[in-house]
């Protein structure tokens, strides 16, 4: 098992640490999750089931009432730090420029403004953002920002990238292209990805594996694999095999949402 | 296009005010109680060696220690205030009661402590624009965002990282608006200390100069104040405009 990523082990968690136990207010019990290196995985779901909840627990900022959390197989303190965490908002930092936005996590880690510049620079022009480095975000479109956002996740300098609904705010035509552009920086990147979306068409586009997370009452998380090989087209969405794969998402997910 | 017709009104506006006032006090013809305009900007020009030589540099020291004081004990009680909920509960209704003190019944008093030093006049006006500052910094640091702390609490940031990356750029908006208030009535606390006990500035010289029923005298030196009050205030904004340039529009 020294190929997967990150593991989910018997997860159960609620929010509120109320001393009456009610049983309604778990999001999980004992969940199971994994992502392989390299994986591209997504978690479904309908809104309110709990997707970013897991996003939470994974990079720390809640702590599971039972379970274990591994990341490259090993149990780190609280987590803090240790993965690549892309936000629902793209919470750009309105009073810092592109480039500043993007740097942050390598300020955090310690490192020299100019040197973070200096190693920033050329993958903003990597990403199509040469020449904005001084703008601040609120001259960029909502595409630009998205994708200053994922370098920021990226350059966290951990392998696995954690991006809660990065496209859903964007029209649809963006959204393709940014969906193409992401399997190209995943590719050239080497990242492990866990991708949140409710969206059935992009989870099949992009993904290796996905969970379908039905949402509570406390349903099973359930897994698919998709047959598609890659690289892939949009066109690729349209074989029957596809299709009723797709059928039985939508059906899935139907059912689950309340 | 629209900010400058705007600006043009309003000097439109102060002239006719002021045509008005100086026909008004041609024809009631009583100087020591309204004297014109044009007779108190000759009085200014007829006193600007004294008023320039000793009353305002010392009015504008009174105004310099005061807003550098009330900026440090603003924005240290507002960090204080921050750092933790016990110690806002503690200060922040000691903050809003000396807001309630009546500063002039208690100027003399300050002068008993103090004597004529300056010391009597900062505190005045220490007491009267710390106030502004601590309450819209607070704010600026209650405004920060959960959701970008815990961004950076997700890239491994310690919390001096928090407090210098999101709390200070989410509190420097706030923190000017309150600046800008504070130095519209440092020159008020000024004038007010030096009224009830001074032997120099702006404020004693014109309280002089009514004991002499000389009312254009009288104004001269509230020119100036009013002068200082208008410049400190475009100082402070544009500190802001260079400082917050993320906000103007390109
Ligand atoms: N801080 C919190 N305290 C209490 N309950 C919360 C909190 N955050 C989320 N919840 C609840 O937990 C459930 C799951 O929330 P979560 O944000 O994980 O859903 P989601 O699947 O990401 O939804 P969406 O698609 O709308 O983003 C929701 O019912 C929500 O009301
Ligand atoms: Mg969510």
């Amino acid at each position: 098992m020294n190929d997967v990523a990150l593991t989910l082990k018997n997860i159960d968690f609620r929010y509120g640490q109320s001393e009456k136990v009610n049983e309604a207010l778990f999001i999980f019990e004992n969940l199971h999750l994994y992502l392989r290196k390299g994986e591209f995985v997504s978690i479904i779901g309908p809104s309110g089931s709990g997707k970013s909840t897991i996003f939470r627990l994974i990079t720390g900022l809640e702590h599971s009432d039972a379970g274990t959390i591994l990341i490259d197989g090993k149990e780190t303190g609280n987590r803090l730090g240790e993965v690549g965490y892309m936000p629902q908002e793209d919470l750009l930092m309105p009073w810092r420029t592109i480039i500043e936005n993007a740097a942050l996590p390598l300020e955090i880690q310690g490192m020299k403004k100019v040197q973070a510049y200096h190693k920033v620079r050329p993958l903003l022009a990597e990403i199509g953002l040469g020449g904005y480095e001084d703008y601040f975000p609120k001259d960029l479109s909502g595409g630009m920002k998205q994708r200053v956002s994922f370098l920021r996740a990226a350059l966290t300098g951990s392998h696995v990238l954690l991006l809660d609904e990065p496209f859903s705010a964007l029209d649809a035509i963006t959204r393709i292209s940014m969906q193409e552009w992401l399997l190209k920086q995943w590719r050239m990147l080497e990242k492990s990805i866990l991708f949140i979306t409710h969206d059935v068409n992009e989870a099949l586009f992009l993904s290796d594996r996905i969970y379908v997370l039905t949402g509570y009452p406390k349903k099973p998380i359930q897994e698919i694999t998709v047959p598609l090989n890659r690289p892939r087209q949009l066109l690729d969405l349209n074989k029957p095999k596809m299709l009723a794969l797709k059928d039985q998402l939508i059906g899935q997910l139907r059912g689950g949402s309340r | 296009m629209k900010k400058r017709i705007a600006n043009l009104s309003s000097i439109i506006l102060v002239f006719i005010m002021l045509i008005g006032w100086e026909i008004t006090a041609r024809i009631i013809r009583l100087p020591f109680v309204l004297p014109s305009p044009v007779e108190i900007l000759i009085r200014l020009w007829e006193l600007k060696a004294e008023l320039g030589s000793t009353h305002l540099p010392a009015t504008l020291l009174i105004i310099m220690v005061g807003l550098t004081i009330s900026i440090l004990l603003g924005v240290g009680l507002a960090v204080l205030m921050n750092l933790s909920k016990s110690v806002e509960r503690a200060l922040y209704p000691i903050i809003i009661s000396s807001q309630t003190i009546p500063i002039i019944a208690l100027a003399p008093i300050f002068v008993l402590w103090f004597g004529y030093s300056i010391w009597s006049k900062v505190v005045v006006t220490v007491l009267i624009t710390f106030f502004p500052i601590a309450v819209n910094t607070f704010d600026g640091f209650l405004s920060a965002k959960k959701e970008y702390k815990e961004l950076l609490l997700t890239m491994g940031a310690s919390k001096k990282d928090i407090f210098l990356k999101v709390s200070i750029p989410s509190a420097l908006p706030y923190f000017f608006s309150g600046l800008k208030v504070a130095v519209t009535l440092s020159v008020i606390g000024a004038a007010i200390g030096e009224w009830l006990g001074a032997q120099a500035g702006l404020g004693y010289f014109s309280r002089r100069m009514m004991t002499q029923f000389d009312g254009a005298g009288v104004f001269a030196p509230i020119v100036l104040l009013s002068l200082i009050g208008i410049l400190l205030f475009l100082v402070v904004v544009g500190m802001e405009k260079w400082l917050l340039n993320w906000r103007n529009e390109k």
